[in-house]
């Protein structure tokens, strides 16, 4: 393709708008490379649009804002030590060890299914949901590629975990979902693998729970977590 | 202040934190530095809030999108490239991105209704579609656009703050593609010449 001179204007300006076809864009992106003053029309083009985003109405944001944002990111540096939560948990002989019955584990894999096609269905609404709460996940640095939410039903029954990005698990090991306690892990099981490379986790009984984290473990550990933390979340 | 890599993180780099660029504050960010975050936002959140506000039209879907949007540093602050755009305006992008995905989302529902529904609701989603134009192009405040002749600062208004594609504001203006083109084309050329060429702009 060789567009003339008002079609390529044309189709930078679309760019720089970000209303481009993929294939304008893809095009562009090639002529660019190829030639460095098409590479400046579209930096100057960014650069009028750029004076667009500035060009509002001054709004200041709610207080709150600041606060639920800076809580969501808290988590990456709350879970980090794991290690001593696992020290705790070491000295308690009564910790009740996590059970993953037969029949919680059919339930699980039907909700998995019915809130998984859900959510599909409604996309990331759940914030305006009165009955379902939609957090976004935290990656550490063992998982910098990693994305997710946990959907938790706000009567404390169900959380349901899908993650993206996750680093492979080693031969013989997992993706175990934790909930958290005042600090103290409790196995909520193996993520399971989705089509696509996504996982899917379920915790119930959320009572308490105030954090979920992930991390790789050997198959069959459900006694306290072993690896670093992938992602975290305060639910 | 504990960061992703365990390491110290914003009081530790013996400056002001007031005296960092916003490059120092994203590499921090990068390594999991919530103060430095938290002082991105602070510089950043004004901005952020008015473009969504401008786009989206309500204040409760702004936070979500502006929400987003920092989440969405905060993880991928490792991946910014210094010299390809200044932190505010990659900032600003995905703002804007986030807020235009949210407009295509309920175009989506209300095309998926009008297949749906009733003639009234048909009627309705009309309604709805000419009152995202409209917010899209309107504004109380006078602007920068507003020196550009009409036509042309509506067709970027919409292209920019509503995300229209050309076709979609030719048929809500009434002209041809190869017009809302034209007019996009001159009205992005007016507004270059008014702010200079790359790095004149602020």
């Amino acid at each position: 393709m060789n567009p003339d001179a008002n079609d390529l204007q044309d189709r930078i300006a679309a760019l720089a708008l970000g209303i481009a076809s993929d294939e304008d864009r893809a095009m562009l992106e090639e002529l660019a490379l190829a030639d460095p003053s098409i590479s400046r029309e579209i930096e100057a083009a960014r650069a009028a649009v750029d004076v667009m985003a500035h060009d509002v109405p001054v709004c200041e944001p709610p207080p709150e804002l600041r606060a639920r944002l800076l809580a969501e990111v808290r988590p990456v540096a709350s879970v980090i030590p794991l290690s001593s939560a696992r020290d705790r948990v070491a000295g308690d002989p009564n910790r009740r060890r996590w059970a993953w019955p037969a029949v919680a584990a059919v339930l699980a894999m039907l909700v998995v299914g019915l809130v998984g096609w859900n959510l599909t269905l409604r996309g990331d609404t759940a914030p305006g949901d009165p009955d379902v709460a939609s957090v976004a996940v935290a990656a550490t640095a063992s998982a910098p590629g990693a994305t997710g939410r946990v959907v938790i039903v706000k009567d404390g029954t169900l959380a349901v975990v899908t993650l993206d990005g996750l680093p492979a698990a080693g031969p013989g090991e997992g993706h175990e979902l934790w909930v958290l306690r005042a600090g103290v892990p409790t196995s909520a099981g193996f993520l399971r693998p989705l089509p696509g490379g996504a996982f899917v986790g379920v915790a119930t009984d959320l009572d308490g729970v105030d954090q979920v984290a992930v991390t790789i473990e050997p198959r069959g550990n459900t006694a306290a977590p072993t690896g670093a933390p992938l992602v975290a979340a305060n639910i | 202040m504990v960061t992703r890599d365990g390491r110290m993180g914003l009081r530790r780099t013996g400056r002001p934190a007031e005296n960092l660029a916003d490059e120092d504050l994203i590499r921090l960010v990068g390594d999991g530095d919530e103060d430095a975050f938290a002082l991105l936002y602070d510089r950043h959140s004004v901005a952020a809030y008015s473009l969504a506000v401008r786009m989206l039209g309500d204040r409760e879907s702004a936070e979500d999108v502006v929400q987003d949007a920092f989440l969405a540093v905060y993880r991928s602050a490792r991946t910014y490239t210094p010299g390809r755009a200044s932190v505010r305006s990659w900032l600003l992008a995905m703002v804007r991105n986030r807020g235009i995905d949210r407009i295509r989302t309920a175009r989506a529902i209300t095309r998926r209704q009008q297949r749906l529904e009733s003639e009234a609701a048909v009627a309705q989603s009309r309604d709805t579609q000419a009152v995202a134009m409209e917010r899209a192009i309107g504004s109380d405040v006078r602007s920068r656009l507003d020196d550009l002749p009409g036509e042309q600062a509506a067709a970027l208004k919409l292209a920019y703050y509503g995300g229209f594609s050309h076709s979609e504001i030719a048929q809500f203006l009434e002209v041809p593609v190869g017009t809302v083109k034209g007019r996009i084309r001159l009205g992005l050329h007016g507004l270059r010449a008014r702010v200079g060429e790359p790095g004149g702009g602020e």
